[in-house]
Formats: structure tokens, sequence, C-alpha cells
């Protein structure tokens, strides 16, 4: 399917909605095979043994709906976006109509998502799982979009999307609350995080790129973890986090 | 051929058109780059290490932050400003160790510096590395290293040093470049050596260039001013020496021949760490009856000045011993370092000799060290190092005072050294045997001052021409 397909507003938020609802099943396939595992830790030595043999009978069951789910979603659901430079910046994305820009940015937005949320859990710690809808994503552009036309600037325009990001919740905790307002630190960061460094990653300049576009997402990671004061400071000020936004484009 | 001459320089990432003074700017090829250096000296020493790229990232943007923050305008000034900014960068990285090696190899030469500190050496060689390629392409400088890179005791010297205080790296990198590095304030960029050397600039830029220097210049001069005065006072009428030793209170009094008028010593135990605060209002309470008591024979008629000598630990509280003296007494109180007294005794009273540049070491424990140049002692918290508890151990203390002696030697051209005995004492001769075996061109000796009452009186009398505050003269040790 190509994104000029998913052009159709019904079209696209049934899809983007089929492929939330496929992942979501996994998603909760995988909490519930991790709450079931814990709780099995910590049973006496008897049910212990009973515990490890459903788990793993479960750990089968996740295997065969996380490749179903995949295969699907890639199959018949993905529009066919690259991540390389030439499609994935946000000067190229915000030249398209609405619809397919959203689309596009959605579909970006999630894999690079899923990518710094696992570096970050790694970096700190944390043991969460964490839920990117690219329906949200894509409901987050929209509203984003529609102040476009007060700016030229690309920073801003990174900073108004990142906003709209963090406050539709395109990153969702395991009980599918918005992680950004999470009461658990950690888990804010995370989000907070996450979504500064995909936004980050779109607006950097390629042309003296000598690393992957991966290493390039890791590099935006890593400053952003370098400057999460600043970042939690400007949050609320569009202005703020455009500055910081320029600033960290310069130093990527 | 040393260890480091064997191995083959880094090659880092490919810049395409960028260049590297503009690259450094840009995290993705700072860490790629970095990177690239923990692997070659991975591969030349069989160290492994781990990054730790989050850290890396923020040695960056604090060094980036700094950078930008301290960029000259001038651009005559911005190959100076390329050993600070390295320096700088040095010093980021040390502060805040992003690499951590997790393995030796099996044997290894532990005169080898990668062997001895190996992040130290990744940090130092990347800095360096980056340097060298920045003026080659920005400046078309050559930079060649220094000797000093290889030299174990200058690394002993770099890692304590820099483990008190991380400005150091600053100073000691400009050393392994072969630069003039300056110990005094290297936390502060100086631009005048290669302003001078640079063709002229715009006379806007020049204009610019001098009324910073001016203003340095009349700080600078503020402060010896400020300090002259305070100490003039105690020129006049009688001089009066309070000494703290480690475990006693001396106070003596001598005329302007030098008489001996009033001497009293009395036992202080000096307390563990934890109670300092007890010792130090011992000390306070001493000093200030020793002064009643000097007051008290001279009858409260002319005694204008008190000189007070404590250990450098106790230097933090001379401003409350100064208030408390003069609060009590009435009279003007200097306070200063014993290293400092003992380097005024050595020039005015000592052996004679060659000539009157020289290290002294006070053989404390702590030990403490004073230089002098020229005949005069350079009084700057700059020129003491402490840390060196095991005076008794000759081995242990002559590997630590070679250390730094060989940095004196290698920076400023230092060639003799006093070693004056304090109350503790090692084994001389066996420690002197230590020293010239591993320092063979410096000119070791003992100090033949006598510690007595008479000696440390007179040497208050020559405290005002004799010791500077600042330490602005020490660089021309080597000139």
């Amino acid at each position: 399917m190509t994104a000029s397909a998913l052009k159709a507003p019904l079209i696209r938020t049934l899809v983007l909605s089929v492929k939330d609802g496929l992942r979501g099943i996994r998603h909760i396939l995988l909490s519930l095979r991790n709450r079931f595992a814990r709780v099995a830790r910590r049973s006496p030595a008897p049910m212990r043994q009973f515990g490890k043999v459903l788990v793993s009978h479960f750990d089968r069951i996740a295997d065969r709906v996380d490749r179903n789910t995949s295969s699907i979603v890639h199959r018949y659901l993905d529009p066919e976006i690259s991540r390389k430079a030439d499609v994935a910046v946000l000067s190229r994305i915000t030249s398209l109509d609405e619809a397919s820009a959203s689309v596009i940015f959605a579909k970006i937005s999630y894999d690079n998502l899923k990518s710094v949320i696992a570096y970050l859990c790694d970096r700190l710690d944390h043991e969460g799982h964490f839920f990117v809808s690219e329906a949200l994503g894509a409901v987050a552009y929209g509203r984003a979009a529609g102040s476009f036309q007060d700016t030229a600037c690309e920073s801003t325009k990174a900073a108004m999307l990142l906003q709209a990001l963090l406050r539709v919740g395109m990153v969702r905790t395991g009980s599918s609350g918005n992680a950004a307002t999470s009461s658990d630190a950690d888990t804010q960061k995370i989000a907070q995080m996450s979504v500064f460094s995909a936004i980050l990653w779109l607006i950097i300049e390629r042309e003296s790129t000598p690393e992957s576009e991966d290493e390039l997402l890791i590099d935006c990671c890593d400053l952003a973890l370098a400057q999460a004061e600043s970042i939690y400071q400007a949050l609320e000020d569009v202005q703020a986090m455009a500055d910081l936004m320029a600033f960290s484009r310069e130093s990527v | 051929m040393n260890a480091l001459e064997s191995r083959p320089p880094v090659v880092f990432n490919n810049l395409g058109d960028e260049p590297v003074h503009r690259a450094i700017r840009r995290l993705r090829w700072f860490k790629s780059s970095f990177i690239s250096q923990v692997n070659s000296v991975s591969e030349q020493t069989d160290i492994q290490f781990e990054t730790n790229t989050e850290i890396l990232a923020r040695c960056f943007l604090a060094w980036l932050k700094e950078f930008e923050a301290s960029k000259p305008d001038d651009p005559a000034e911005r190959e100076s400003f390329l050993g600070y900014a390295s320096g700088m960068m040095l010093r980021r990285l040390i502060e805040l160790e992003p690499v951590r090696h997790l393995s030796m190899p099996e044997e290894f030469d532990k005169s080898d510096p990668a062997m001895f500190w190996p992040e130290g050496y990744v940090y130092v060689m990347y800095c360096l590395n980056i340097r060298k390629l920045v003026a080659d392409e920005a400046f078309d400088a050559g930079l060649e290293f220094s000797p000093a890179v290889a030299d174990i005791s200058t690394w002993w010297s770099f890692r304590e040093n820099v483990g008190e205080m991380s400005s150091y790296a600053i100073a000691f990198l400009d050393l392994f470049a072969g630069k003039k590095p300056d110990f005094v304030t290297p936390y502060i960029f100086k631009p005048e050596d290669s302003a001078q050397s640079l063709p002229p600039s715009s006379p806007s830029q020049t204009n610019q260039a001098t009324t910073r220097t001016a203003s340095r210049a009349a700080s600078r001069l503020a402060t010896r001013l400020a300090t002259g005065a305070e100490t003039q006072a105690t020129t006049a009428g009688l001089s009066c020496g309070l000494q703290i030793g480690e475990q006693n209170c001396r106070a003596v009094l001598v005329d302007n021949s030098g008489s001996l008028l009033f001497e009293r010593n009395t036992e202080i135990a000096i307390q563990p760490d934890s109670q300092l605060a007890t010792t130090h209002s011992a000390v306070i309470n001493e000093l200030l009856s020793a002064a009643r008591d000097i007051n008290v024979t001279l009858e409260g008629s002319s005694l204008q000045g008190l000189f007070v000598s404590v250990p450098d630990s106790l230097l933090t509280d001379s401003a409350e011993i100064q208030s408390a003296i003069s609060a009590n007494t009435g009279v003007a109180v200097s306070v200063m370092s014993t290293s400092t007294a003992a380097a005024v005794a050595e020039i005015t009273l000592g052996a004679e000799l060659p000539d009157r540049n020289f290290l002294l070491v006070w053989m404390a424990s702590p030990i403490e060290y004073r230089m002098v140049v020229d005949g005069k002692v350079i009084n700057d918290t700059a020129s003491t190092r402490g840390n060196t508890p095991a005076v008794t151990d000759p081995a242990t203390l002559a590997e630590e005072l070679a250390a730094t002696v060989s940095v004196l030697h290698n920076v400023m051209g230092l060639r003799q050294v006093v070693l004056a005995p304090a109350s503790t004492e090692p084994d001389y001769p066996q420690l002197l045997g230590e020293l010239k075996n591993r320092l063979p061109a410096i000119d070791f000796r003992y100090s033949e001052v006598p510690q007595t009452p008479e000696a440390f009186g007179a040497v208050c009398l020559q405290f005002i021409d004799i010791v500077t505050t600042t330490g602005a003269d020490r660089t021309r040790l080597d000139s």
C-alpha cells in the first residue's frame, strides 16, 4: 500500500486504528506474560515450577501472535516509507499535503520511537513497557500542522510537533496512559526524551554524515539525555523549545 | 624508541569537505572520532575499554558550551585558543570519565603511560590528535608532541595533579603538546603569546585585545598593592614570628639586629581530620596567648606587626587567625605558610647555592613545596602540593618527589632542589640516593639552616622583601 492510497481520511483512520489494534494485542499479551512471570518468580517452589511451564507456553503463543501481527501490518497496512534522508526530513514531509504528511510522519515517528525507547530503557535500566500509537502520531501532526502557516522556521515547527506528540500521548504506558504525564519519573523522562530525539532526527543536516541513520538517531538520543534538564524546562514554551531544537540541530 | 613512538597514529572518520575545527563541534563526529581513538589504543595496547556514549555526550555538551562562551572575537587569538580549547576538552573528559578499562594485558610495561593510566592515556591522545589535526589544517602549524608525553614520571604528576584540580589538565596538555604551560591559572585563556607571533590585526581588534590585557594587568597590580598594604604595617617596629608546627606552637620575638627577646614553645596535639575544628581553636587560643605575653614583654609599647606561619592545612583559616589576633591584640597580622618561612630562611641563611632559583621541599607530613625564582619566594597556593603522607618511607617519597620535580624540570628548567627538615624526618641518605638515581640532572641538597628560634625570628625580618604573592615570575626560571 502506498502513501497516496492512504489519502482518503476514512481509510487512513481505519488503517492506522487497525495497526494500533493489532500492535495492542501483541502489547497486552506481552504485558500479561511479564506480569505472570513476576508472580511466578515470587511463588513457593512447587508453584514456581508450574509457573515456568505456563510462562513458556505463554511465550510460544506471544511469539506466534507477534509474528502474525507484524506480518499483517507490514504486508497489508504499511505504506512504503523509507527512513532515508531524502524522504524522512521535516522540510520534505511538511511540503506534502497534510493527509500524506501525517501518515508519513506517524510511520517514521513510530519506527524511530520504538528504537529510541528501547535504547533509553536500556540506558536508564527501566523495565516498564511502552506502547507507541501510530494513529495518535497522525493526530498530533494534524494538530501541529494547523499552526505551521504562522512560521517558516523549521525548529519552531519541530517544537510544535514535539508539544503535540506529548499532549496526545503517542508514547503510552503499559496501562495505556499518556507516558508523558505519568507519575513515574523515569516513564515520563523516557517519553519526553524519546519524542525529542525522534523530532530532532527529522531536522538535522545530513551532508557530512559519516554514520547510518540509526546511529544518528542514537546520537540524537545521547544529546537529549545530556540536556534532559533543559528539555524539561522548555516543554511548555514553544520559543524556548525551538531555540533548544536549533542549538541541538547544530550540535548533532 | 619509546612505547608511544612505535604506535601508529589513529585514523579518524572521513569528514568529506567539512574542516576538523567545525566537525569537532558536532556530536556525531566527536563521538565517532573518540570511539576510533579508543579502538586504536585498544588495538595497540591490548587493553579492553568500555565507552559510555551518554556520558561522552555530556562531556561534549559541557565542552561546547564552554567553548562558545570563551571563544575569542579576535581572529588573531584563535591559534592560541586552540590549545586552551583542547585543554578544556581534556578537563571535561577527566572530570566525567566516559571510558572505563575492562581488562589489561597479562604482561605489560609499567613505565608505559597507557598501562599506568589507561583512561587518561585515551583522553590525552585524543585531545592531542585533534589539536594536531586542527593546527595542521587551520593554521598550517605543525605540532610536535613533547617527549614528556612518554615520560612516566610526568604522568604520575599529571594524574595526581588533575585529581586535585581538573583545570591542571589544560596546562598538562600544553606540556604534552610541546607548548609552554601555565600551571598558575590554567583555567584562564591567555592569548598574549600567540598574538605577538601573528600578523597585525585590524585597529579595532588590536584595541579590544589591548583593553583586555590592560584590564588583567590592572587587576594583578591591584592585588599586589592590596597585599603589600597589608604586610607593610609589619615592617615598622619590632618583628615577631608565631610558628605553628605539626605538634607545637612556637612564638619568637627578635629586634632589628636579630637578637632574641622572647621565646615560647607550647605543645599542641594535632587532632585527626574529624576534629580539625578543635585543633584550629587550640592553635588560635595559643597564638592569642603568645601575642598577649609578647605585648607584656614589650610593655605594650612598640609591637606593630606579627608574622604567623602555619602549615598549609591550616592556611584555609588564615582569615580567622588574622582577625582573631588583630582583634585581641590591636596589631597587624600577616599569615603565611611554614614552607614559605622555610624558603625565606634558605634564601637568607642557607648555604650558598649556584643560583637563586630552586624548589624548597618542606619535609613535613604532608610535604609542602615552595618555588624560589630569582631569590623571591612564590607565595601562591599553586606552588604547594600536599597529599604525600608517607614521608618516612624513602622509596615512596622519592617516587612522589621525583614526579613533581620532573615536571618542574621539564616545564621551567628547574635544576636545584633543597630538602628542608621538619619534625618528621625520613632516612635522608637513602632518600637522597634514590632521588639522584631517578633524576641525575637535578642538584638535590639538604638545607643546613638551623631550626632555632633565632633563625626563625631572623627570617621574619626578611619576609617583605622576599615573598611575592603571585606566580607570575615563575615562568622566568627557564629563561
